[in-house]
């Protein structure tokens, strides 16, 4: 029955659509580090999803509003009318179920090959399959209920502005409270809210059609109303809930950790590289104490979903980097000079960005070792030319004010005019 | 004349409708003062446009409440939550219908079976064997689309037994159909009624002593003759020239208001 539907419902031609979307996600996305794997895979999904979902409930509706007005008439002896609704949700959640997979098994199996995906996020991949069901079911229903050809269209287009309405609310709450730091941080959650009011949407619209429906003429079999609005429920649950239980888990559960003067977290698919990079993140932390400094008590490699405290270091890496431990020194003493988790809500003036790449100027000075990315000198020099004693006590007091993220408070050194030496726009 | 159908041999009353009165909402009466109550085997409701034939299937199907009075299908009352119970056991096939013309003849009837609350694989295994009956054998896998209108009007006879239901309604099975096809779809029904009971609403008078072994003439919402098709014949006056005794019959009754059954 399920391959006879299958043959017969429209979904069939979408398979074409979203194979065509695998790729074209991939090469839109930044190929930069590991941590935009994980974006890329999350973001790829998402986008599926948001554009998707809709789709199906159109196709769903199209099916089912289909396949009533060809045999509308026959329906008054019709024992199960009910099974005809069953017949083009399955012929739609087939397909669905069947790109649902194609499209999130390569997203999130890169991911998962690049190290970038705990296992939490694992089984946010898997419960997502639920969702297309829950939508196509939806669509089913209404699409049966509703006797225009218009309704699958209608209620594609109806979500899809739903979606951008809801992405668009959240992108401009997000740069009026966050500034521009929000559109990376939350970088999933307008997909997340638009899939959420789907999702109420969704169990309105199924309530309205069972509440209003008149059931008994024509037998619609109250079964199949209740396991659509169960799986709108169970979509929206899944949108909303599941996510958030994930974001709120414990990074212990996603990461391994080493200590060495300062604590190390990577995740577990890194494992094997954490001794390395805690001996490191030892070595500079050596380094920034001999200097007077302050650092930050732990490491975490920035991955998506990471529940960041203001005042941790992030670890910003390549998998390349993993493999050669001049290119893991760079990444400590960037993610040691460059209070990122401050900077998180207010995004760095240009003097406070200077400041900071004066700092791992200084670090990358005192270990003898080549800055991989360009330093400051008109700051640089001068402060590397302070009295010992002035540049010590510059040196702690900027690194403590980074890592409490006072980072209002933060100066350069007396007799170092930054007007002078950068052009920081009267932020100095 | 038909044979005796095995239906024929049961005692209980196919249709039984009782002092039934039916109108559309802030309409005239579409029936009134029906009362019938037919016998197993075929039977044949004849009327002219807009007697109330098709309202009266809707009733007996359950599609329509009565305003009044009561209807019985199959023993059972087709509306008030026992009409699954009676659609399980009767076929339909409506005066007008579409196709999905993109699905083939046995994956349709199939379907159809399926909605009759059939197994996917028990509808299957029958759906082969009614369009074998029907003369489609042949035509299994070509969609609907191909089909002519009579091979249609056969694939909707069909999926109105594809369930093997104890009875079949058809509205107009010949309606639109040329003289050929008319007399295949006559046949079929003629063979198939020695499996099941049909009540056949036309206007065709031609065949009904070929088809039927009961007649209900509805004239304004009101049967005017309940009878055997001799017993219709009987009814005609002679007096009209260039037509058969069964129209003379029905003429006579269409045309007066004061008739009566047997």
């Amino acid at each position: 029955m399920i391959l006879n539907a299958a043959r017969h419902s429209l979904g069939r031609w979408m398979i074409f659509f979203g194979v065509a979307l695998v790729p074209s996600m991939w090469l839109t996305a930044p190929d930069v580090d590991f941590r935009y794997e994980m974006a890329r895979a999350t973001g790829a999904a998402g986008m599926y999803l948001v554009l998707m979902l809709p789709i199906w409930t159109g196709v769903a509706a199209w099916d089912a509003q289909q396949m009533r007005s060809r045999i509308g008439n026959f329906l008054p002896a019709v024992q199960r009318p009910g099974r005809a609704v069953l017949h083009a949700f399955a012929g739609a959640a087939f397909w669905a179920v069947v790109l649902h997979a194609v499209v999130l098994c390569s997203a999130w199996g890169v991911a998962l090959a690049s190290g970038a995906l705990g296992r939490p996020l694992i089984l946010l991949a898997v419960v997502q399959f639920v969702l297309p069901v829950g939508f196509v079911a939806l669509g089913a229903i209404i699409g049966w209920r509703v006797p225009t050809p218009l309704i699958g269209p209608a209620l594609a287009g109806v979500l899809v502005l739903m979606n951008v309405l809801a992405i668009s609310v959240t992108r401009i709450r997000q740069l009026t409270e966050l500034g521009d730091g929000g559109w990376d941080y939350y970088g999933m959650v307008p997909g997340r809210v638009g899939l959420a009011a789907q999702g109420l949407v969704g169990v309105l619209l199924i309530a309205t059609v069972v509440a209003g429906s008149r059931v008994g003429r024509d037998r619609l079999n109250r079964t199949y109303a209740t396991t659509g609005s169960a799986a709108a429920v169970a979509a929206y649950l899944v949108l909303f809930v599941i996510p958030q239980t994930l974001e709120s888990t414990d990074e212990s559960a996603n990461t391994t950790c080493g200590t060495r003067q300062v604590t190390v977290c990577v995740p577990r698919h890194y494992g094997s590289n954490i001794e390395a990079l805690t001996l490191s993140a030892g070595d500079v932390a050596s380094t920034i104490a001999d200097m007077g400094g302050v650092t930050p008590e732990r490491l975490l490699v920035d991955i998506p979903g990471n529940p960041y405290l203001p005042g941790e270091g992030i670890l910003v890496l390549k998998p390349a980097d993993l493999r050669d431990s001049e290119q893991i020194n760079e990444a400590i003493v960037a993610a040691f000079s460059h209070p990122w988790s401050c900077d998180l809500v207010n995004a760095p003036t240009p003097l406070q960005f200077a400041v900071y790449d004066t700092i791992y100027g200084l670090i990358h000075a005192r270990q003898g070792t080549v800055p991989a990315s360009g330093v400051p000198r008109e700051l640089l020099d001068p402060i590397s030319a302070l009295p010992t004693d002035d540049l010590r006590s510059w040196f702690a007091i900027t690194t403590a004010q980074m890592w409490s993220c006072e980072l209002d408070q933060i100066r350069l050194p007396d007799g170092v005019d930054a007007a002078d030496r950068l052009p920081l726009d009267g932020n100095g | 004349m038909t044979t005796a159908s095995p239906a024929e041999s049961s005692s209980e009353a196919l249709v039984e409708v009782s002092d039934l009165a039916f109108a559309y909402r802030r309409g005239v009466p579409v029936l009134r003062d029906v009362s019938l109550r037919l016998r197993p085997g075929p039977a044949v409701l004849v009327g002219l446009n807009g007697a109330g034939k098709t309202t009266l299937f809707s009733l007996l199907l359950g599609e329509l409440k009565p305003t009044a009075g009561s209807v019985r299908v199959l023993g059972d009352a087709p509306t008030g939550g026992t009409a699954a119970s009676t659609a399980g056991r009767v076929g339909y096939l409506p005066q007008s219908f579409g196709f999905p013309p993109r699905v083939t003849a046995v994956d349709f009837v199939t379907y159809m079976g399926w909605l009759h609350g059939l197994s996917w694989e028990a509808s299957r295994a029958s759906s082969v064997d009614v369009l074998r009956r029907v003369g489609l054998e042949r035509r299994l896998t070509a969609t609907l689309g191909e089909l002519s209108g009579g091979m249609l009007r056969r694939i909707g006879l069909a999926q109105s037994f594809v369930h093997d239901p104890e009875l079949v309604l058809l509205d107009e099975p010949a309606s639109g159909l040329d003289p050929a096809q008319r007399i295949e779809i006559r046949d079929l029904i003629i063979q198939e009624s020695e499996r099941r009971s049909f009540l056949i609403a036309t206007h065709i008078l031609d065949d009904i002593d070929r088809l039927a072994h009961q007649v209900i003439v509805l004239h304004g919402g009101t049967p005017v003759f309940t009878g055997t098709p001799a017993e219709l014949a009987a009814r005609g006056t002679g007096g009209r020239a260039g037509v058969s005794a069964f129209e003379d019959a029905f003429l006579e009754m269409t045309t007066s208001s004061s008739c009566a059954g047997p």
